[in-house]
Order: C-alpha cells, then structure tokens, then sequence
C-alpha cells in the first residue's frame, strides 16, 4: 500500500494537471502507447490486414479535408484530423485479431517492447521512421520521438 | 364571404354591447354554476357556460369589425367610396382575422411611436385586449406576430420608456412595472404560442430573435411562459440556414451582443447618484435583468434550444458554444463566475447622463472614467442546468440527426472548456457545474474511454466511425489535455467520483459479458471500448490521486475519506448508467445509449449497483473489486453455467452466507468470504476466464497512471 500511495503522490507532483504529458519516464511509455495505434495501423494498411487499406481509406475520404488523415496510402496526423483517427481505429482496428492477437494487443506489446511486432509489421521499417513519418505534419508531436 | 357595408356607429355600439356581456357572464356564470351545482337543481347549466365561452370571440369579432370600419373611413382613399355612411369590411372568418390581426399590429406601431404616455398606454391596453381574446386563435396570433413582430420586440424598452421614469429619485431600481411586466407577459404568451404552433413567418423570427434591442427582446423571454413553451426549430431560410430556433437565434444574439459590449439596461437618470447603500439593490435589480441568464434558463427548460446553441458551430451563428462554454466554467482569466459587468452610462460620460448600463463582458477592462460598475456573477444552477441539458439529447444512430450532433458538439465543448481543479489554473466548480460535468461523463462514458489515447484535438465522430452512433473523441494526450483535466475537475467532488468510476465499471462489466456471450452488437469494437475503459478507470484513478484520493486504500487502514466515497456512491445509485429509476426516458440518454448500444437496461441494478459498491469496499484490499459487477453482468445476460453454478453454490449455504439473491450478488460482511470461494473456483475457467482480466487490461489500465495500482493489478 505504502507504494500505491508513493505513486499516487508522484502523479502528483509533476506539477502538472495533466497525467500523461511528456517528459518522464512513465510520459514516454505512455506517448508510445498513445501512438502505437497509429503505427500498427500504417502496418495493417501497407500489408492490408484486416481489410484496413480499403476501410481507412473510405472513412478518411469522406471527411472534411482538414480531417483527413490518409493521404496516398500513409497516415499522417494533424491535431484536427487525430481524433477522428483514432475513433476510426478504436472503432474498427482495435478488434481485428492478426497472428492471435488483437491489433490493441499488438500495440500494448509493441509499446512496452519499444519495437514493432515482425509479425504484422515486418522488418522493412522501424517505429522511430514510422511516427516521424506519421507526425511529420503534427509539430507538437515531433518534438520528440518515444520509439529508440 | 367578402367586405361587407357596416354603420362604423352602430357597429362600435354593438361591440361595446357585447364586450359588456362578455365582462358580465364572465363575473356571474361560474356562481351560478357552482350554486346551482351544490344545489343538485337539475338544471341543465351547460348552457350557461357555452353563452360563456362563446361571449369572448364574438365580442372581439365585433370589435375588430368595430375597428376595421373605423380605420376604412379615416383612410382618404375612401372618403370618396363611402355609400350611406358605411364602411366595407370583412364580416368573418379567416378574412376578418387577418385584417383585425395587421390592424392590431399597426396599432402597435402608432401606440409605440405616440409621445402622449397615458395615449400609449390606452392603446397597448387595447392589443393586449384583443390578444388576449384570440389567445387561442394560432392562426390570428400568427397573422398578428407576422405584421407585429418588430414593434413587439422592442415593446419592453417602449413600456421602460413610457413608465419608469428616470427622473424621479423613487425609480432608479425600476426598470419595467409590474403593469409593464403583465403586458410583456401577454404579448410574450401569445408569440410563444405562435412560435410552437408554426405560425410565426421566417421574418417575424428574425425581427424577434434579430432585433436591434436585443435587451428588449429577450425580456419577452423572461416574462413569456417557460423554455418548454416556444417552439423547437424553425422555418430554414437564408439568415437561418439550419432552422434553429427562435430561443437559440436570440440566445446566439444575446451572447454576442454582450460579448461586444452592445447591449444596455434601461436603468435610472438624471444626475441621480447610486450610493453605497444602493449597491445591492442595484446589483440584484441588474443581474435580474440580465438577458444571457434569461436566455440560458429558457434554453435549459426547452433542451433543443440548448442543444443547439452549444453544439451548432455554423459560423453564421457565431458559434457560441466553446467560448461560452468556458466562461459558464469559470475557465477564463477573469473572476470565477463572473459573466459580465454592468457599467454605468456611456464611455466617458463620468455617470453625468445614466439612464442605463451597458452590458461590459468578463476579461475586458472597463474605463475607470465611467459612472458606477457592478460585477455580474451568473448563478450557478441556472448555468449548470444550461450545460446539463446541452448535452442531454438522446444519442442517436441515424447520420440526419442533428440534435444528437448538437449534443456531441456541447459534450466537447463543455470537456474541452472545463478547468483543471488542481494544479496550475485550476478553480473547483460549483456543484451544480459539477453536476453538468458528471451528468456529461456518464452520457458519452464509451467516447470518453476509447478516447485515451487521442493526441488530436477533440473531435465528432459520424455514426459507424467509433460507435454506430454518433460519437465524441475527446483530446486524451498531452500537457496538459482535455480529458485530464475534465476528469481531474470530477474527482476533487468525491460524490461525483465515485459514481463516475462506479457507472466506469458496471459499464465495462456489460460490454464484457455481452463479448464473451456473443451478443454484443455489431459496431462495436469490444477491443476498443473494454481495452478504453480499462484505460479509463487508470485515468479515473489518476484524477482521484491528483485530489488526494486514493481508490485502492486499504481498508485496514481506515481511511475514512475512501468510505464516504463510497457512501456517496450509496446514494447516488441513479446515475449508474443501467439503474432505470429515471422516469422521463428522455431526460436519462444514458439509457437509451445503452439500449441503442444493445446493453440492457431492463434488469434492476440496485442490487448490482450496491454489490458493487458493498464490493468495492470489501474487496478493496485486494484489489478485485471489478469482478463483482462482470460476473453479475454475466448473471443477468443468463451465461450458460453462471447462474446454475451460482445457485448451487448458494443453495447449501446457511441463510446469512447465500450471497445471491434473485438473481443479484448482494454481499455483506457475512457472506463475503462464500462468494470469494465460488469467485476464485470459476475465475480460471473457461469460456470466461475472469482472472485472465488483470493480465488483458492490467496493461492498459496502468498505460493510463493508474498510480494507485502499485504495479500489480488495477484497484478495480
């Protein structure tokens, strides 16, 4: 219990009012559990698992322009197309199992391992040049890079 | 029928007649009736009360004749086509109608234009007459308000001007009397039944709800019938593209009229001075006639109102809902609830010629040269209420919905507006702000969780994007972000967080137990929303600890802030989203989510309900808690084995240990440790393989700061 309360007075004092912002052990772990989505989704789309390149294309292409967030194939987020990404991948993604697991299952482990999963990304690419390209267009989120 | 040739002498003779009779079977029918009634007579006095009943229309339809005939013979153009003395005018039906209605209006004019007061006053008395009498004539109140529209919007700055006069010391707290007010009240009557019945033209709206007074305008709301009263939507046109309605335009307008600094309140003149006595008076007096308040409790009393002017973000609106989101929040850099400042007399005028106060808003600085300055503090329940009913449109799954998009779009706003209630900027609401927010929290929990890990801005989501209704992502990551500090605002009321992690927790059971029984409906990914609420609770969990509490206390330790916690979760069972006891379906969303997202909501979950809570107090120190509602989920979803196992269980136990009981878990101290036995025999196997939750969502729930959980299992 002693450790329980321990964390709970760190949240605490990072002096902010957020929990998750970046800077910390903990904010880098959880910035790569935030973004692993989209880089498994860039896997899905480039290998079409799970039907993603023809689903993500059509819900991306029915958005306003300034929402869209696949452009030519490839994920690019921008704070005013993010959101409806990620409820496209919350809605459709999550779920689909590949090689046993859950597309969420698979990014839980990709962003506790700091690497993709062979199995639905392969070995061609890497997290890091996947969310540069991926936030290429986000500058808030390329300030920095949680995948080594 | 057409124009008929009446004596204009004769026809005013009959009219006064007529409206004698009215008066006098208006005095004495309902004594005679009464007398004859306790008398058991027999006389049959239905008569009587049709003579009644009747009396009022044909006297204002002799007097509109009476009228009509007046105006056709001081009209010059018929001075030559007179025959015999006679006026042509229309004898009945919708002819005469129409023609008494624009005569009425134009009465309004002349009377609102007349510098003779006592004149004015003679001739409102008139109209008011007359509306009264066609009170439920739709089609006479449309024809009336279509030609009068203009001059009634501006009728409450008229009254002011003709009866409280500044000049005298004895007015300067007067801004309407209470006989101005009765006639604002009869005019305002009769617009909203016009308005609700569909009558009222696209112009006449907009001379309402457009009017160069605005201040004048909205006082036909405050002293009209409630919200609930005026219509839902309007005509579309071009100044009113998605049909909004007449509420929701003038609230639009009001809005951005004080934000401009454009509106004033009739108030005092002369040289007169408020001194320091007055200041209270003169504080109370002004925020009563404040028009945004006004507005907002409308709104909130006709939802719809409220759903569009938060959620509607057509620029030609103005799109008021982010900006007045925040200031209803006390998210601005000005006072906490402070809207608004009423300044005395125009720019640099010194107070040397009040006469009214201008509307000044929040965050703008105010010339120091002007006269007195009085600070606007908006009630929090009637802004706590605005917000509530903002968000309280049913969810929907139908794309053409537009109320329910509205109602996404107010969700946003209200999350993305509110302030942190610890740390940097931070400011606690008042509870009834508070009670928007967690009312907000449990209408869109699903959103809410599968919006974690959202590094975009907040987001609406069309039906079958996220969830086959519409639907929200909120802005989950980043330093600060929207989610956090919603929640963050939440859990500094224990009250609230409590039954905001509760509603979190018996919603994932649900979504659970329908996954493993197969009966989750299409549209839904389980991954997404279970996986989200897990993460959910850890930042439910992070938001407590962020305010000093911590969930997963050991009860060994006697943390008595962790059991009022759950005794206040005790009493506010309604809110979890699948407890029925809400009587008006309409005003519980929650419910009808969960019934359109397939969970049911027939069940009784008191029980569920206080076995959660029950549990989560017991199970506390192991960190289980959880599992309670999962496995009553699973009861009430009939899950092959479950229950049987459950009844055999509980069958050979003394009474005081059965822990089921009709089909709900109901545990107390005495049967705790029976129901842990069976639990930890059946978590292992499968198909529900309970235990494997700390493994599956563990990771999740921990990915979101559940800091409390002390790198084992969740506290939940």
């Amino acid at each position: 219990m002693a450790a329980g309360l321990l964390l709970g007075i760190a949240a605490c004092s990072s002096g902010s009012t957020s929990s998750t912002g970046s800077g910390t052990g903990q904010s880098t772990a959880s910035a790569r559990n935030a973004a692993a989505p989209a880089l498994l989704a860039q896997c899905a789309i480039n290998a079409d698992l799970a039907g993603a390149a023809g689903s993500a294309a059509k819900a991306s292409d029915q958005l306003p322009t300034s929402q869209q967030w696949l452009h030519s194939g490839k994920i690019q987020l921008t704070a005013a197309s993010a959101g409806q990404f990620t409820g496209w991948y919350e809605g459709h993604l999550a779920a689909a199992t590949v090689h046993g697991k859950s597309f969420d299952q698979w990014a839980q482990a990709a962003a506790s391992s700091d690497k993709l999963p062979t199995a639905v990304c392969g070995t061609s690419t890497t997290a890091s040049a996947l969310y540069a390209q991926v936030y290429a267009h986000y500058p808030k989120m390329m300030k920095s890079n949680p995948w080594s | 029928m057409g124009d008929v040739g009446v004596d204009p002498d004769q026809v005013a003779k009959a009219a006064t007649a007529l409206e004698q009779l009215r008066d006098a079977l208006a005095a004495n029918v309902p004594t005679i009736v009464n007398t004859m009634s306790s008398y058991a007579a027999g006389v049959n006095t239905a008569v009587l009360k049709q003579a009644q009943a009747r009396s009022v229309g044909d006297a204002a339809d002799m007097r509109a004749r009476s009228n009509l005939a007046l105006a056709w013979m001081s009209n010059p153009e018929n001075i030559d086509g007179t025959y015999g003395g006679l006026a042509f005018v229309p004898w009945s039906g919708q002819a005469l109608d129409n023609a008494d209605a624009k005569f009425e209006a134009q009465a309004l004019a002349l009377a609102e234009s007349s510098s003779d007061p006592t004149i004015a006053a003679q001739q409102l008395q008139g109209i008011e007459q007359d509306l009264k009498d066609h009170m439920s004539d739709s089609a006479w109140l449309g024809a009336f308000y279509s030609n009068a529209a203009p001059y009634v919007a501006k009728l409450a700055t008229t009254l002011h001007n003709l009866d409280a006069n500044g000049q005298q010391y004895n007015n300067r707290f007067t801004v309407l009397t209470q006989s101005d007010q009765q006639v604002l009240a009869t005019f305002a009557k009769g617009l909203a039944a016009a308005d609700k019945s569909g009558t009222l033209t696209p112009e006449a709206v907009q001379a309402i709800a457009n009017a160069p007074d605005i201040w004048s305008a909205a006082m036909l709301i405050k002293f009209g019938p409630p919200g609930s009263a005026w219509a839902t939507s309007e005509q579309k046109g071009p100044q009113n593209p998605d049909g909004l309605s007449l509420l929701a335009v003038l609230t639009d307008n009001v809005y951005k009229d004080e934000q401009t600094g454009k509106i004033k309140i009739p108030l005092g003149g002369g040289y007169n001075r408020y001194t320091a006595d007055d200041q209270q008076q003169l504080q109370g007096t002004l925020s009563n006639y404040d028009p945004l308040t006004v507005m907002l409790k409308a709104d909130s009393q006709n939802k719809n109102a409220a759903w569009q002017v938060m959620g509607d973000d057509n620029p030609i609106y103005g799109n008021p809902g982010p900006s007045l989101a925040k200031l209803l929040l006390w998210n601005t850099k000005d006072l906490p609830s402070l809207t608004a400042r009423f300044v005395q007399g125009g720019p640099n005028d010194k107070g040397q010629y009040p006469g009214y106060f201008t509307i000044s808003p929040a965050e703008k600085s105010v010339d120091e040269a002007t006269g007195a300055i009085v600070l606007n503090f908006m009630d929090p329940s009637i802004a706590g209420a605005f917000l509530d009913a903002s968000t309280s449109a049913p969810r929907s799954i139908d794309p053409n919905d537009l109320n329910a998009k509205y109602a996404a779009q107010a969700a946003i706003n209200i999350i993305d507006g509110t302030p942190p209630a610890s740390g940097d900027g931070s400011v606690k609401l008042d509870p009834a702000l508070q009670q928007a927010l967690t009312d907000t929290a449990q209408r869109y929990l699903v959103d809410l969780a599968m919006s974690v890990n959202n590094q975009g801005d907040s987001t609406v989501l069309k039906p079958g994007t996220q969830l086959p209704a519409w639907a929200i992502n909120v802005n989950g990551q980043g330093s600060p972000n929207s989610l956090s500090d919603f929640l963050n605002q939440i859990a500094s009321n224990k009250d609230d967080l409590a039954s905001l992690d509760a509603a979190a927790k018996v919603t994932f059971g649900n979504i659970y137990a329908q996954d493993k029984l197969g009966v989750l409906p299409p549209g839904i990914s389980k991954t997404g929303a279970d996986m989200g609420l897990a993460g959910l609770l850890g930042r439910i969990d992070t938001a407590a600890n962020q305010n000093g509490i911590d969930l997963a206390k050991d009860l060994d330790e006697q943390h008595e802030e962790y059991n009022k916690m759950l005794e206040f979760a005790e009493s506010t069972v309604k809110f979890v989203p699948v407890v029925g006891e809400a009587a008006d379906e309409y005003l519980d969303p929650t419910k009808a989510m969960l019934g359109l997202l397939g969970v049911s909501t027939e069940f009784s979950t008191d029980n569920a309900s206080t076995a959660q809570t029950v549990a989560a107090q017991q199970f506390a120190e192991e960190s289980t808690q959880l599992h309670v509602p999962m496995v009553q989920s699973l009861l009430n979803f009939n899950a092959p084995g479950i229950l049987a196992s459950a009844q055999q269980a509980n069958a050979g136990l003394p009474p005081d240990q059965q822990w089921l009981q009709n089909g709900q878990i109901v545990l107390t101290k005495a049967n705790m440790g029976q129901f842990n036995g069976w639990y930890e025999g059946i978590a292992g196997e499968p198909p529900y393989k309970l235990e494997d939750l700390n493994t599956l969502y563990g990771d999740a729930y921990r990915a979101q700061g559940g800091a409390a959980s002390n790198g084992a299992q969740g506290p939940w």
